[in-house]
């Protein structure tokens, strides 16, 4: 039953999201962003895209999509080694007395 | 000792739903790889694995918001802020996805409403992931490191038998 519960206040959380999320798209807000199917040069889209663009990507599943994979997952190893290390620090910067049990994320107790 | 067997270990759970979450992740980030209808029904799926996840973390997630104002480390209220961030990109994500769905959706006779913006929070949103996961990881680094030692190295490791000592035997002294 509490499990159920925490589920409905996650799912709430999640509606309220999408909630603002529809606003905020639907507003004018958004006007900067380009509408579906617009053209759109691809210089102006730098950066990383996931997947690229959609009518790239296609529909099937392809081997070369690998690549992708490795680069989502070298970008976060990159991010993970240099953002480690200064978690490390910053937690040995925190006294021993205040270190409890609210430092890292605690599991379920059992029900 | 029967109940200890039953029970089942926290860590090793919470540590097999994590790499779940991460391999998914990884493959809804490339739908070339995957395909749009396999991108699409997995991203729903990592919806309900990210539920499993917040649910198995909640008594540290009521606690830190019960304290966030009062006296708690600091980092850990980084570590909240990040994880509430994460939660919103991700629940972003998922909903754009839907709204753009070519695969997931159509099948059920559910044909949203083109145009807007859609293609571009999608877009948005998950690159923002990429770099809130991997905040997210290195936060938990350790806890990680620790516990793939623990339950995935050091199984496989041949275990080192301790000396055995023959009390009979003296040294130097050959056996036949």
């Amino acid at each position: 039953m509490k499990i159920i519960g925490r589920t409905l206040i996650i799912l709430a959380l999640a509606l309220a999201v999408c909630g603002a999320t529809y606003a905020l798209a639907s507003s004018g807000s958004s006007a900067s962003f380009p509408q579906r199917g617009e053209f759109q040069p691809r210089g102006d889209r730098g950066g990383f895209q996931p997947g690229g663009e959609r009518g790239e990507r296609g529909r099937g599943a392809s081997l070369f999509g690998v690549g992708e994979v490795l680069k989502s997952f070298f970008i976060m190893g990159a991010i993970v080694a240099v953002g480690a290390p200064a978690a490390g620090l910053l937690r040995r910067r925190q006294p021993s007395r205040a270190r409890s049990a609210t430092a890292a994320p605690r599991p379920l107790n059992p029900e | 000792m029967q109940a200890e067997t039953k029970q089942p270990n926290r860590n090793k759970i919470n540590l097999l739903v994590d790499i779940a979450i991460f391999v998914a992740f990884l493959i809804a980030m490339a739908p070339r790889f995957s395909g749009i209808a396999i991108h699409e029904w997995l991203s729903i799926a990592f919806g309900a694995a990210i539920i499993t996840h917040l649910l198995l973390h909640w008594q540290w997630l009521v606690e830190i918001a019960r304290r966030f104002f009062g006296k708690t480390q600091w980092i850990s209220r980084v570590n909240y802020i990040l994880n509430a961030l994460l939660f919103v990109d991700v629940t972003v994500i998922i909903f754009t996805g839907l709204m753009i769905s070519e695969a997931a959706l159509p099948l059920f006779g559910v044909q949203m409403p083109r145009g807007g913006s859609w293609r571009r929070l999608h877009d948005l949103s998950a690159n923002l992931a990429l770099l809130l996961t991997g905040l997210h990881i290195a936060l938990h680094w350790q806890w990680i490191v620790s516990m793939v030692r623990r339950f995935l190295i050091a199984p496989l490791a041949p275990r080192r038998r301790p000396p055995q000592i023959d009390m009979g035997a003296t040294p130097g002294r050959k056996e036949a």
